[in-house]
């Protein structure tokens, strides 16, 4: 019901309409069948009420809803969390203070979807077809213990070891930074770290299974080599700066060619990020934040290898590609609207997944796409906030010239809200319920190859997946 | 005729109406101009400010109990950084620049990077925590005048008034906050804080500018022992201090450099400069000098005042500490050594402990002439002793603070106790003041005790023994008040504790 609901208006929901699939959500979900369900998202939004206690602020103070950043917030960050008062130096600390906070998210969620190969009879993997498949159950999200601040003014840093459901553990990010190094407008960082995009997909307010990534920030398309997500966090040196209200603020960023993996695994080329971005007061419609990005990086296509196996960290036949966009942060009253529009173009190497070294099947191109999302906030108070966003990818070059025209093509829709029973300055707690849906074209496993064993199902058949998340996400 | 009526009630009702919805608003002309509102202020004040300064605005909120200083409690409506005389309401634009600027050695951040019109609604809805902005009119700010060039001459000058003036009883000799009295001060609240430290280089409370530090010593920081000092020094000997303490600030300002090349130039004149603090006192008293300043409560003259205004309104906003002038600093969250008023009064020490802001002189006395610590005299059996020949030496009160005689010396039987509560440059002000506390049942009278000075000093008494003089001290308080004790003998009016 729903998926055709949302399918026929896939774009521009009113958003009375959002509000009402969202209650009725938590009603349609009693009924659904019992299976396991999968693991959450990794990508954690994160607020930091170490930061609350530390400045005895509300959260409500750095975070339109934590954990998004409003400008007061994003300054508070630019400046290398101080709030260039006495509070700034652990040494003027009370010697209590706890630098460290801990998130996770108890949740109930229900994930559904089309086109997944089932066998026909349980057991006998001879008679596959093609299913829908329906999980649900009560669940954790991970965990994040993070520490961050500052070791003495102007020097600040964080590490933040994540772990899945299962409590394996990844450094999220783990970096040094030097603030105000003379001026504000040179700030150097050091480690592994979120991307300067001016949206951000860590501190967001969705969770969901489906909703809880910008599929534009980890887009590339079907049969593409390349590893690369905006939305990961990378490893690299990052200098930035900022205006004193950080209205202006700019980004430039060396990164390792990995993806944010350590141990060298890939190769000996380095990504550069630019970033850019402008507010201004529009009366009393509020800050408006315009801003505009740039990833161009390279990825190795074979690796250099000893005895036949592949030496770590030094891939060979590098190939470049790009991300370019803008977004922007536009306040009216208590809406926010949050657009992004990107273009993301691979070389064809990559887009073939063939090694540098090898000839390119006949008539490949590089791909190319153009993607974007409209995300709307309405903050009815600090303390409750629905949420929406619209997604859309539309390839417009295909790398090989076989493929359908809209392969790789996806559409997404989340609505939900997060309310606040508590906000205080020592912790945080928010009720976040949830619903997505995404649709795929050329997913794996089924969609887009068509053949056997699902002659029924053509190349341009999508995947139809839902998500929706009931959860007490807390933070102390 | 019911037509006209209910017309007029209409017209009345609306008039009330588009007044009280004026009044919530706030008027901004600085960096443009705008118009605050105080019901788009309330919900940033909920999302901003309610964690500290309450959601009643009296500085309650619940971080309050952990921050130091308190927040600004706005029901008092009395706020420290203003272009306006003391003891008026700040303009509208002192609040907004005061939330966009912050206060550097507080939990106040700086809110800049809200919109201009978050923060006007905020003004406005600030100014909706007291009666004070609907009963009082809009003060106009004081005029500055431009400031004269900075010369090795100025400096000097205003090393002379930093003298004069008492600046180091606070601030310290070397401007580092560490006066004698720096430890004892508090607000008007009775909290703690400390005196702003040159040394340190960090802007001040209300600003960074020349012209910022000119306004601070103009209109004093309401709420604290910072008096106002327009009566008190002229324009161009504030303009001096202002390029005096700019030396003292380890900046490399055009005064720090016109400074530094005058002592080296002058090397010979500058080992000649007489030391700022105790040690100039006592040199200016062993050589028959009269650069002696005036007595440090009388440039408490102007912080009084506000009590005086506050009184008609509300006590809330009335209460001035009427010790010595310092800016309201705390530089790690340390609070004084000294025990609070409150607790020497119920530990009954009455026997070492001085009341009230005697414990202040008391300090004095100790840190600047390097005096034992006699015990601060409390009953008329132990009070008297020893003052006046303490009070012969002391560069607290260099002119030794004779009684006027004609008007109470006879009245001040040996180790009577008196309330001092205010003192004012002006006499029509002292006069109001005595008028006011006798309608209130208080034995307040006139005492001109600095007369070369100027200033006349409003005192309630005297009380035979302490017990009565704390009941006083106690109502005065409570009334919004903050008087000091001192006790009279034979040869007049000398401090409790010294």
């Amino acid at each position: 019901m729903n998926t055709r609901h949302f399918s026929a208006r896939r774009w521009g929901l009113p958003f009375l309409s959002s509000i009402l699939t969202c209650a009725t959500l938590i009603v349609v979900m009693v009924f659904t069948d019992s299976q396991p369900a999968y693991a959450l998202p990794m990508n954690r939004a994160l607020a930091i009420p170490a930061f609350a206690r530390k400045y005895a602020l509300p959260c409500s103070a750095c975070h339109t809803a934590w954990p998004e950043l409003n400008s007061f917030g994003q300054a508070f960050r630019d400046n290398g969390y101080q709030l260039g008062n006495d509070h700034d130096s652990p040494i003027f600390q009370n010697s209590g203070y706890f630098p460290i906070t801990i998130r996770t998210t108890p949740n109930w969620h229900r994930e559904t979807n089309t086109n997944q190969p089932i066998d026909a009879v349980s057991g006998d993997p001879t008679t596959t077809t093609a299913g829908r498949v329906t999980q649900h159950g009560f669940d954790l999200s991970g965990m994040d213990i993070w520490l961050t601040g500052t070791l003495y003014k102007n020097i600040s840093i964080s590490v933040l070891p994540s772990t899945d459901a299962t409590a394996s553990f990844h450094f999220e990010n783990a970096f040094f930074r030097l603030d105000n190094v003379k001026t504000r407008w040179l700030n150097i960082k050091v480690g592994k770290f979120e991307l300067d995009n001016m949206i951000s997909e860590k501190r967001f307010l969705f969770l969901s299974g489906n909703g809880g990534l910008y599929q534009n920030y980890h887009f590339v398309p079907p049969g593409d080599s390349n590893d690369f997500g905006l939305g990961n966090n990378q490893i690299g040196l990052e200098f930035s700066g900022h205006s004193i209200n950080s209205y202006t603020r700019y980004g430039v960023a060396v990164l390792s060619s990995n993806n944010g993996s350590s141990l060298l695994p890939n190769t000996r080329t380095y990504d550069t990020y630019l970033t850019f971005s402008q507010g201004f007061e529009a009366g009393r419609l509020g800050l408006q934040r315009l801003g505009a990005y740039a990833y161009l990086g390279q990825r190795p296509t074979y690796p250099l290898t000893g005895n036949g196996n592949a030496i770590s960290g030094a891939g060979l036949g590098s190939k470049p590609f790009y991300r370019v966009g803008f977004s922007g942060d536009l306040n009216a009253g208590k809406f926010e609207f949050l657009p992004l529009f990107m273009h993301g173009w691979d070389n064809v190497y990559l887009g073939t997944s063939t090694p540098a070294n090898q000839a390119l099947p006949d008539g490949a191109q590089a791909p190319s796409w153009n993607g974007g999302f409209i995300e709307t906030h309405y903050h009815f108070s600090p303390q409750l906030v629905f949420v929406q966003r619209d997604e859309i990818i539309r390839m417009s070059k295909q790398a090989q010239p076989s493929n359908p025209r809209n392969l790789g093509n996806i559409n997404a829709y989340t609505v939900g809200y997060r309310w606040y029973p508590i906000m205080f300055s020592r912790a945080g707690l928010a009720f976040d319920n949830e619903f997505s849906i995404v649709k795929t074209i050329g997913a794996a496993p089924l969609s887009g190859l068509g053949g056997a064993p699902f002659a029924n199902l053509g190349p341009s058949a999508p995947v139809w997946s839902t998500s929706a998340f009931i959860g007490l996400d807390f933070a102390f | 005729m019911k037509l006209k009526i209910s017309i007029v009630t209409f017209a009345l009702v609306v008039a009330a109406g588009a007044a009280a919805c004026f009044a919530q608003d706030s008027h901004i002309q600085d960096p443009k101009r705008l118009i605050g509102r105080a019901s788009s202020g309330k919900q940033a004040y909920r999302r901003y400010c309610v964690g500290c300064h309450g959601p009643e605005g009296d500085g309650n909120g619940e971080n309050a109990t952990w921050i130091d200083p308190k927040p600004r409690d706005f029901t008092a409506a009395v706020f420290k950084c203003r272009s306006t005389p003391t003891g008026m309401l700040p303009t509208d634009d002192d609040m907004f620049q005061a939330i966009g600027r912050g206060f550097v050695d507080t939990n106040m951040p700086a809110w800049l990077p809200l919109t201009n019109h978050d923060r006007a609604d905020l003004v406005a809805y600030v100014k909706t925590f007291s009666n004070r902005w609907k009963d009082e009119p809009a003060a106009k700010p004081i005029s500055i005048p431009t400031e004269p060039p900075v010369t090795s001459s100025s400096i000097l000058k205003g090393r002379e008034v930093y003298q004069k003036m008492e600046c180091w009883k606070c601030h310290g000799s070397a401007g580092r906050g560490d006066g004698p009295s720096a430890a004892t001060l508090t607000d008007s609240k009775d909290n703690p804080l400390r005196p702003y430290n040159f040394a340190v280089g960090s802007r001040f409370k209300c600003g960074q500018t020349n012209q910022d530090l000119y306004r601070i010593f103009m209109t004093g920081l309401d709420g604290t022992p910072m008096p106002s000092f327009a009566d008190n020094i002229k324009p161009e000997d504030a303009w001096d201090l202002v390029h005096f303490l700019r030396t003292l600030q380890p900046m490399h300002t055009l005064e720090a450099k016109i400074w530094k090349e005058w002592t080296a130039t002058h090397s010979e004149e500058a080992k000649a400069l007489k030391p700022i603090g105790p040690a100039r006192l006592e040199s200016d008293l062993s050589s028959g000098s009269s650069a002696a300043a005036p007595n440090v409560d009388a440039i408490t003259e102007k912080s009084n005042v506000n009590v005086e205004k506050a009184e008609g309104t509300s006590t809330q906003a009335a209460p001035q500490s009427s010790n010595t002038a310092v800016p309201e600093t705390r530089t790690n969250g340390a609070r004084p050594p000294e025990p609070q008023l409150a607790s020497k009064l119920s530990s009954g020490d009455s026997g070492t402990a001085p009341i009230g802001d005697a414990f202040v002189q008391k300090s004095k006395a100790e840190e600047v002439e390097g005096a034992s610590t006699h015990g601060a005299p409390q009953s008329p059996k132990t009070a008297a002793p020893a003052t006046a020949e303490t009070n012969t030496t002391t560069p607290l009160a260099p002119k030794a603070p004779a009684v006027d005689a004609p008007l109470r010396k006879s009245l001040l039987p040996r180790g009577t106790l008196i309330l001092q509560v205010a003192a004012f440059a002006q006499e029509a002000n002292a006069h109001k003041l005595v008028e006011s506390l006798r309608q209130k049942n208080f034995p307040a009278f006139l005492s001109t005790t600095d007369k070369e000075g100027g200033f006349y000093r409003v005192q309630v008494g005297p009380y035979a023994d302490e017990e009565s003089a704390r009941t006083a001290l106690s109502e005065l308080g409570r009334a919004g008040f903050k008087p000091f004790v001192l006790a009279a003998d034979s040869g007049g009016i000398n401090r409790a504790g010294n």
